[in-house]
């Protein structure tokens, strides 16, 4: 019995190990993958496959193979092959190296600059720095940033190409908001004190770009008025705020990374990476520690120093970043502010699951969210929402519907004045870090064709595609000749913020940021001690109850420690 | 357990030592591969301290420092953990053992009895008690985190004590004791049923029933299986994240960070920056320095004063 | 004798609360499955606002079972190595669990007797070596696997397994295969010496079928284990993408599944999906398992030493 016993299992494990050889040949058992042309070139593109998708790329390919299809690259082929492949792990840069790709669309690359310093990337200044005829003699150089090109350049060549670009902030339900009247009135209404628009007090204010009978009429300007209006919307028996509770983390410090950079604009927000200036509203503390205020008790005592890479640490007294602290404490403190079983408590919450009951707004007896805290990619995340129901009825499908990007509020009066008179541009920040780069060591062929694959999704006319696909945006100049008209509503706007907004890239060249890409993070950087996140340190849920100042005095230790 | 201090019998010949040599050759070899000269590197980057302000890898000089991290405040720059992390988490591991040692042990072993007792239900009761490590952890870890985030934990759910927010550490210890009897319940089963019928029999004639019986008869003669859980799980408890990942994922609150996940999740959170990776090589070592000889006293003392089988 | 114990024992306090104990045990695991499968037959959607009723007419559907199989039989990795169909990634599991699992058994099982039974000075060194191991936190060696793996022209092969899964230094089972040997009087093998059986015959002859069902279990349980690992396949053999590996990759990525056969478009990332692609995952297991549970699970007993 026992014997039999072995000698079966024995005979079993062998078969089945035996069988492995014979089924290896029979493999890929009927793959679906690209067959390899060889009357053509191949160009092999890796992708990091995330929150957008993969059809821009599968566009770009069929695009670009049409355009190839009589250029020859090497001897006795003809045309090009584009050969896509999609997945989310990370690779060292050796690793890289290693691996079969021809060109790269990386998302937060940390290792990007091991691959540029140790030789694992081709230069793209031969495609970077000349006119191209099929782009109205454009450069491509010329469509990105001073600090793009100062981040992705090394003894003098160019190696990598911004690419995707976004980050988190507030999508409203313009239908909503439209429905029930959430705009702010441009006066009070006399009789009630109402701040929003009624039958009675139709004017709507003029909004954050102070021009009235423009899109963004009646939406909030300053903190003051985002706090009312979260209150008026609750009043409503509406969640004002919700996001995913399984990503809160992710979601709300990227969005405190935002709403900063906001704060801060360009100059003092970009010296966060370049390291090199003047701050001109760092906030000074008491010899006790406290912060030292301003006779009325509320504003922060400012003064001006020259930074440089020693003590960058410093930039964590900036203004801007108090004032967002103030934002979150305000908000998250108060859980009427928003939906708090979905965005705190359920921690299974999936992203997904809360872009649809965003959009299926008040379903089966939910609760109803107006506004969703999430990546400005959203509407690719909620395709199959958006597609079911459609089926349900056409004024469902995503081009029937109304979402906007809402511009960041401001945290005082004068700075939203400055931001409607334009003495202040809005600033917004990029935190994907998207790149395009081509691997070096490549044969002849697959370099140069390589090379005029991303010379083409360069040109304005691949880029507004990716746009037209995706309904975001790539991170250099071509906004301009998207046509608003392939837009959704929600599209649009995000298209309208971005493209009047200064961008600040999470990059650059200097050795601080280099050697600590990741504490650069948001997740990371805007921290306090015994605290995860600004949710734990305000929301009621988490019971820690903090106070913004506290928070913003540890995060002084916090950010110096973590890089300094 | 016999402990011959001689070669066994006629196996000091040269034809038992081909034998032995023939077949230990290729997993040796394996070994000193895929281990030995595989992690030779990982000892080494525990010595090499990064120029912080390095691009360049190469950039290193050898040094302690990666070592004295983990000590001192002259710590590391833009770590995710540091000195002020080690104690708690050894807190988290000794609190994890203890309660595996003090919980899970005795109702894996309880359990076992009752089956080798072949009272009612045994063998559903063994096949089920089984199906968690069929299932493996991380699909059970989603089902369990989606019910008791949706109604079992929480202060409205049935069970309130569970919450993955609010009880973290008994939240996870419920799950990990949960899903952890299959294979030792097997292992101990299994032992139990080779117990010689007469061993018992007289032992009922001597009227020993019950929890004498099980503690005079059966866990002696189980020892030997018991051994080799407490002894990995000492071993295992300096080194495994166990649910931690799956439950919490990246997110490493304190009360649950126990010293194996304070390495998974710092040697993750590194990526692929090596001046980071370094000081997690440090604290590796550092375990392996202090729990190897503290693993071999423990198995020592537990050959000593545990029990013996006949 | 057997059954002779189960006339006389009757219940003592000891075996009454272990039987609430493991009754409580039982239903709260039959209750956590039954709530997967109940949920991986809902329609996604409606499992956002409900995730506990069992599915009723409207909200019962297969669409998910659909789903995971539709997308398995698209080109979900792209590129030109192909992503295999449901055959394919049968095949490359059944090669990597059954394979690695058996292999692993009996190294670790061939070393932990040799440990056991022969009191050579390296039977010593090899048990430190698999305490050692236990022990020590692997840091940072992936790459120099990878690195080896190249060298030996093994990366991303079908058999990149093999070299490293053919190690003893697993833990516990070796500890479990050593202490099953080292449970084998000395005496019965040293009478057999005697009577001239060789050192081949007695390993396979005397003392294999008697750890038999230890080796079965440790099988069995590595077989599972590996069969559920995607990290492997996902590291060193990416082109051989197993099961495991393809659910993991399809809960990562937030595209919608699209298909003839769905009613509505499905998010990869939604949790009834997710819930149906763990449960085909289980399926093949749990057959195995309640099939041949008896036997896997050891009613065949070291104890028969004296039989």
């Amino acid at each position: 019995m026992r014997k039999k016993g072995l000698t079966r299992a024995l005979a079993l494990a062998l078969c089945a190990i035996a069988a492995v050889p014979a089924a290896a040949c029979s493999t890929t058992g009927g793959s679906g993958g690209e067959a390899i042309d060889s009357s053509r070139t191949q160009v092999r593109v890796y992708h990091y496959n995330a929150g957008y998708g993969d059809k821009w790329v599968y566009e770009l390919k069929t695009n670009f193979e049409a355009l190839m299809a009589d250029r020859s690259f090497e001897e006795g082929k003809t045309g090009v092959q584009v050969l896509i492949t999609g997945d989310m792990s990370a690779r060292t840069a050796e690793q890289w190296r290693a691996e079969q790709y021809d060109v790269l669309f990386l998302e937060n690359p940390q290792e990007i600059y091991t691959m540029v310093t140790t030789g694992v990337l081709e230069s793209l200044d031969s495609i970077a720095k000349v006119a191209n005829p099929d782009d109205n003699n454009q450069t491509i150089i010329s469509k990105m940033t001073e600090q793009q090109q100062a981040a992705y350049t090394y003894d003098g060549h160019l190696y990598a190409f911004p690419h995707y670009a976004g980050n988190y902030g507030i999508i409203y339900n313009r239908d909503m908001f439209e429905q029930k009247g959430f705009f702010l009135a441009a006066e009070p209404d006399e009789d009630t004190g109402d701040i929003l628009i009624s039958a009675t007090n139709p004017t709507k204010s003029v909004g954050p770009d102070g021009q009235p009978g423009t899109e963004d009429d009646g939406l909030p300007r300053t903190y003051q008025e985002f706090y009312d209006l979260c209150a008026e919307i609750d009043a409503a028996g509406i969640d004002p705020l919700c996001w995913p509770g399984q990503y809160q983390t992710h979601h709300i410090m990227q969005f405190v990374d935002n709403l900063t950079i906001s704060n801060l604009g360009y100059e003092q927000a970009n010296l966060n990476y370049t390291m090199d200036g003047t701050a001109t509203d760092l906030i000074v503390f008491n010899d006790d520690g406290s912060i030292k205020f301003e006779d009325d008790g509320e504003t922060p005592v400012v003064e001006s120093v020259e930074i440089n890479e020693e003590n960058a640490y410093l930039l964590a007294r900036q203004k801007g970043k108090y004032d967002a602290f103030k934002f979150f404490q305000t908000i998250l403190s108060n859980e009427d502010n928003y939906n708090e079983q979905d965005s705190i408590k359920d921690t299974r919450r999936s992203h997904v699951e809360m872009q649809q009951m965003f959009l299926e707004n008040g379903s089966l007896g939910m609760r109803e969210n107006a506004m969703l805290v999430d990546g400005c990619w959203w509407q690719m995340e909620a395709d199959a929402t958006f597609e079911r129901m459609k089926s349900y009825d056409e004024k469902w499908a995503k081009e029937n519907r109304k979402f906007g990007w809402m511009p960041l509020p401001q945290p005082t009066e004068e700075a939203a004045e400055a931001i409607a008179n334009g003495t202040k541009k809005s600033t917004f920040s990029d935190y994907l870090n998207a790149v395009a780069c081509i691997k070096s060591g490549l044969t002849d062929a697959a370099r140069e064709a390589s090379l005029e694959f991303l010379k083409y999704a360069y040109t304005d006319e691949a880029l507004a595609n990716f746009t037209y696909t995706v309904g975001a945006t790539i991170g250099v100049e071509y906004l301009d000749v998207v046509d608003r008209s392939k837009l959704t509503y929600y599209e649009s706007t995000l298209i309208d913020y971005i493209n009047k907004s200064d961008i600040v890239y999470p990059i650059s060249g200097t050795k601080t940021y280099i050697s600590n890409v990741s504490a650069f993070m948001a997740q990371k950087k805007y921290c306090s001690p015994g605290v995860q996140d600004v949710l734990e340190a305000f929301a009621p849920y988490k019971a820690k109850n903090m106070s913004a100042e506290e928070y913003f005095i540890g995060h002084q230790n916090h950010f110096k420690g973590i890089i300094w | 357990m016999q402990k011959a201090k001689k070669v066994g019998l006629g196996q000091n010949t040269l034809k038992s030592r081909l034998f032995y040599a023939s077949l230990v050759i290729i997993p040796t070899l394996q070994f000193l591969i895929f281990w030995v000269f595989v992690n030779f590197n990982s000892i080494l980057l525990a010595f090499k301290v990064f120029d912080k302000s390095a691009a360049s890898m190469s950039d290193f000089n050898w040094g302690l420092g990666n070592f004295k991290h983990w000590f001192t405040s002259a710590s590391i720059k833009g770590m995710k953990y540091n000195y002020k992390d080690v104690l708690p988490a050894l807190g988290v591991t000794m609190k994890s053992y203890v309660i595996t040692l003090v919980v899970g042990l005795p109702l894996g072993l309880f359990f076992s009895y009752y089956m080798f007792k072949k009272m009612p239900g045994s063998k559903l009761f063994r096949v089920l008690l089984f199906m968690p490590s069929i299932l493996s952890a991380a699909p059970l870890a989603v089902i369990f985190l989606n019910m008791t985030t949706s109604f079992l934990g929480g202060p409205d759910g049935w069970f309130p004590l569970l919450d993955f927010d609010k009880n973290k550490f008994f939240s996870m210890t419920f799950f990990g004791l949960f899903i952890s009897f299959g294979t030792s319940v097997l292992m101990y089963t299994n032992k139990m049923d080779s117990i010689a019928p007469e061993i018992i029999e007289s032992a009922h004639l001597d009227g020993a029933n019950g929890i004498k019986e099980f503690w005079y008869i059966v866990l002696p003669q189980t020892f030997s299986i018991v051994q080799v859980f407490l002894i990995t799980g000492f071993a295992g408890a300096f080194s495994n994240q166990g649910n931690a990942f799956i439950l919490f994922e990246y997110s490493s609150p304190r009360e649950i960070t126990s010293l194996g996940f304070l390495l998974w999740n710092g040697i993750r959170d590194a990526g692929v920056s090596m001046n980071k990776m370094a000081p997690y090589a440090a604290l590796g070592l550092i375990i392996t320095i202090v729990v190897v000889p503290l693993t071999f006293l423990f198995r020592w003392l537990i050959e000593k004063y545990g029990w013996k089988e006949e | 004798m057997a059954k002779e114990a189960k006339k006389r024992d009757n219940f003592s306090p000891l075996t009454v609360i272990m039987l609430v104990c493991l009754t409580a045990y039982c239903i709260a695991l039959i209750f956590m499955l039954a709530w997967a499968l109940s949920q991986s037959l809902k329609h996604s959607h409606l499992f956002t606002y409900d995730p506990v009723k069992i599915p009723n007419k409207e909200s019962f559907t297969l669409d998910n079972f659909k789903a995971v199989f539709i997308n398995m039989n698209t080109n979900w990795r792209g590129g030109t190595q192909g992503s295999p169909n449901f055959l394919g990634l049968l095949i490359n599991t059944v090669s990597y669990s059954v394979g690695g699992a058996f292999l692993n058994a009996a190294i670790t099982c061939l070393i932990a007797y040799l440990t056991a039974r022969y009191n050579y000075f390296y039977s010593k060194i090899l048990y430190g070596i698999v305490i050692v191991v236990m022990v020590v936190p692997i840091v940072g060696a992936q790459a120099s696997e990878i690195q080896m793996l190249r060298y030996m022209h093994l990366y991303n092969t079908r058999f990149a397994f093999i070299v490293l899964k053919a190690s003893f230094v697993g833990g516990v089972y070796f500890l479990v295969f050593y202490a099953a040997f080292k449970s084998i009087p000395m005496t019965y093998t040293e009478a057999a010496m005697i009577d001239g059986a060789s050192d081949w015959c007695i390993m396979v002859r005397i003392c294999l079928p008697l750890v038999l069902n230890v080796f079965m279990t440790v099988f069995l349980i590595t077989f599972i284990q590996y069969w559920n690992d995607y990290q492997l396949p996902l590291v060193y053999m990416p082109d051989y993408p197993t099961l495991s590996y393809y659910i993991f990759m399809m809960k990562m990525s937030s595209q919608p599944i699209r298909g003839d056969g769905l009613k509505f478009p499905i998010n990869a990332a939604s949790e009834p999906l997710n819930l149906a692609a763990a449960m085909i995952l289980i399926a093949p297991v749990l057959i195995i398992f309640i099939a041949l549970h008896e036997r896997l699970m050891g009613n065949l007993s070291v104890g028969g030493i004296k039989g």
